[in-house]
């Protein structure tokens, strides 16, 4: 049989398995939850109701709290039982729907109680109702509504008896999940008042850098200003560091966990504070950095540097705790001599032109100031990295297929149909006055090289990311043999949805990711799915073309 | 120390971290231009790609 993977690789895992419908449908109900706690999840403005008048208003006023750890407690009940889960849950959800009429009765109150919910919300919360002489009762319409919603949801999914099996195998990782998840969620809420001591020591850092390059600074502790006589920047919540720390934090703990077979404990553990002192400093070399950037270019520094220098010195952080523990024998579990053999990178085919695409997009928008003028290093950063390859991507090369021109044609009509933004028109206009604001010809030939990059290069670097490297490396961890047929709930789920999140429409990209994936799976060819990808992206070039809906290439 | 404790010990702490960067979305994703959905995305992805990049380097040579 035949198999697209790289020239050279070994495609043997899993070569031949068909769509199992039955776990697509599960999955189908499975995300259900997400929109409707999105839904449910802007806070109900109750602020005139009494609230000394009843304690269930307490319940209801922080019903965000309440959803965030019951989200959170169920993330990390799975994890923290993962194995059990896999076994007991796992297989059920791969296997033939047990007794679908009820399933298909219980997705049916599931989804008229999330309908009264609603009506609820409207109804009763918002004209003030909790306030009235039987406001008790219809806090309890309202909590029993959600219990239905909730119970009826685990039993669309499946019946109790496997949930039950899992949870009585699992009581400490239920406890623990709950425990983790209330302690999380009130960490979460005190860190906010870090931000100040945070802010202090980012201002006392940045003011040192700036004197030791010879700057005049003066600095205003209690207004987080800091600056020259040039430029001055007032050090903002989220520029005092938090966030890079948050990040920063899941980042290595996440590394942590999947390298955890290469790395050494307990040393390791030493690189989640290394992590967070190390963003923490970046962040301090970006403020100043802002500071002198400021004095020459406002523009520059604030459109475009602020905004950009976060996420590079983000991706140098993650990178260097990745060089450092894999040099560092006091890190690496690899034998030294091991370390220093070379061999050729699987994954840089795969990964190479995505981040390409991606570093230019960053770095030509510090200079782009809104409109993406540049957008032609990009086309011509991912056609140098594709003639690098151009070897190992002629393997992937097949015959077109109608299947996957059809499945192309698909994505672009759901794509139009989701859209669901507000502010399109502003959009619009925007793009239309500054291409208009270019010469004729130089705005026709932007405007091909614009089509060129939507319908070749980023279907190109976009499928070999997520269809040939990430999808494949979520069933096995050497993903040169995983064949391109290769379907697993997970892989499908969690790349298609990694896909659509890269996308500002994340509910189309979701559903386009998914697809994509069925255009590869039909013939184990990664072809297909960039070829739906390239179908998708033309008729939207065209379609943004012929009715100037420019904010549609946002 | 025991793998199992270890791996147990990083998913509180990655879990922790995560929520606490939703607990504080609303906070600083109103006032920090690059926690806009779109840079936002692009910056985690061109981080955790880079890296995953290196990791895959460095696991072919061991």
């Amino acid at each position: 049989m035949s198999n697209d993977s790289a020239p050279g690789t070994d495609a043997a895992i899993g070569q031949a398995r068909v769509i199992n419908w039955g776990a697509v449908a599960r999955i189908l109900i499975a995300a259900l939850i997400v929109p409707e706690l999105i839904y449910f999840s802007p806070p109900i403005d109750i602020a005139v109701v009494d609230g000394s008048h009843g304690w269930w208003l307490f319940l209801v006023q922080h019903h965000r709290f309440f959803a965030g750890v019951f989200s959170t407690s169920a993330i990390a009940a799975v994890i923290f039982g993962w194995e059990s889960f896999r076994r007991l849950i796992g297989e059920e959800l791969r296997g033939p729907v047990e007794d679908p009429a009820t399933r298909a009765a219980f997705l049916a109150v599931h989804l008229a109680a999330v309908a009264c919910l609603i009506a609820w919300v409207k109804t009763i919360v918002l004209n003030k109702r909790l306030d009235s002489a039987d406001g008790l009762a219809w806090f309890f319409v309202g909590a029993v509504l959600s219990a239905i919603a909730l119970l009826s949801w685990f039993a669309a999914l499946l019946p109790a008896r496997p949930w039950l099996r899992w949870a009585r195998m699992n009581p400490v990782a239920l406890l623990g999940a709950i425990a983790v998840a209330i302690f999380a969620r009130i960490v979460g809420v005190y860190a906010l008042s870090l931000w100040r001591p945070l802010t202090a020591s980012t201002l006392w850092a940045v003011d040192l850098l700036l004197q030791m390059l010879g700057q005049t600074t003066f600095v205003e502790s209690d207004a987080a200003r800091i600056g020259t006589t040039h430029f001055t920047v007032t050090i903002g919540q989220g520029c005092s560091g938090l966030e890079g720390i948050g990040l920063m934090s899941v980042f290595v703990a996440g590394y942590l966990w999947f390298c955890r077979r290469e790395l050494r404990f307990p040393a390791s553990l030493i690189l989640l504070p290394a992590g967070v002192v190390s963003i923490w400093f970046l962040n301090v070399v970006r403020i100043a950095a802002l500071i002198l950037i400021g004095a020459w270019s406002e523009r520059v520094a604030i459109d475009g540097f602020h905004t950009v220098a976060g996420w590079l010195f983000y991706t140098v952080g993650a990178c260097g705790i990745v060089v450092v523990s894999r040099r560092w024998p006091i890190f690496s579990g690899a034998e030294p001599e091991l370390r220093r053999l070379a061999a050729p990178n699987p994954a840089s085919v795969y990964l190479a032109p995505m981040l390409t695409i991606l570093l230019i997009a960053m770095l030509t928008r510090i200079a782009s100031g809104g409109f993406d003028f540049l957008y032609p290093l990009k086309v011509i950063g991912a056609a140098a990295v594709f003639w690098l390859y151009r070897d190992r991507l002629a393997g992937f090369r097949r015959d077109l297929s109608w299947f996957a021109l059809m499945l192309g044609g698909v994505v672009f009509i759901e794509w139009i149909v989701l859209q669901r933004r507000s502010d399109v028109a502003v959009e619009d206009l925007a793009f239309a006055t500054q291409l208009g604001s270019l010469p004729a010809s130089i705005a026709s030939l932007w405007l091909v090289i614009r089509v060129i990059g939507a319908v070749v290069t980023v279907p190109l670097a976009e499928e070999l990311a997520f269809r040939g490297y990430l999808l494949r490396k979520l069933v096995s961890a050497d993903f040169t043999r995983v064949d391109f047929r290769h379907f697993t709930l997970l892989s499908f789920v969690v790349s298609s949805t990694l896909f659509g999140l890269l996308h500002q429409q994340w509910l189309a990209g979701v559903i386009a990711g998914m697809l994509f994936a069925v255009a590869m799976y039909r013939r184990g060819a990664l072809f297909d799915g960039v070829i739906a990808h390239s179908t998708a992206n033309a008729m939207l070039a065209v379609y943004v073309l012929t009715t100037h809906r420019w904010s549609l290439w946002n | 120390m025991n793998r199992r404790f270890v791996s147990n010990l990083v998913w509180t702490l990655g879990t922790c971290g995560l929520l606490w960067l939703a607990s504080l979305g609303n906070a600083f994703a109103q006032q920090v231009p690059e926690l806009d959905p779109g840079s936002a995305a692009s910056g985690i992805a061109l981080a955790v790609g880079a890296a995953l990049l290196l990791v895959e380097r460095y696991r072919r040579r061991a």
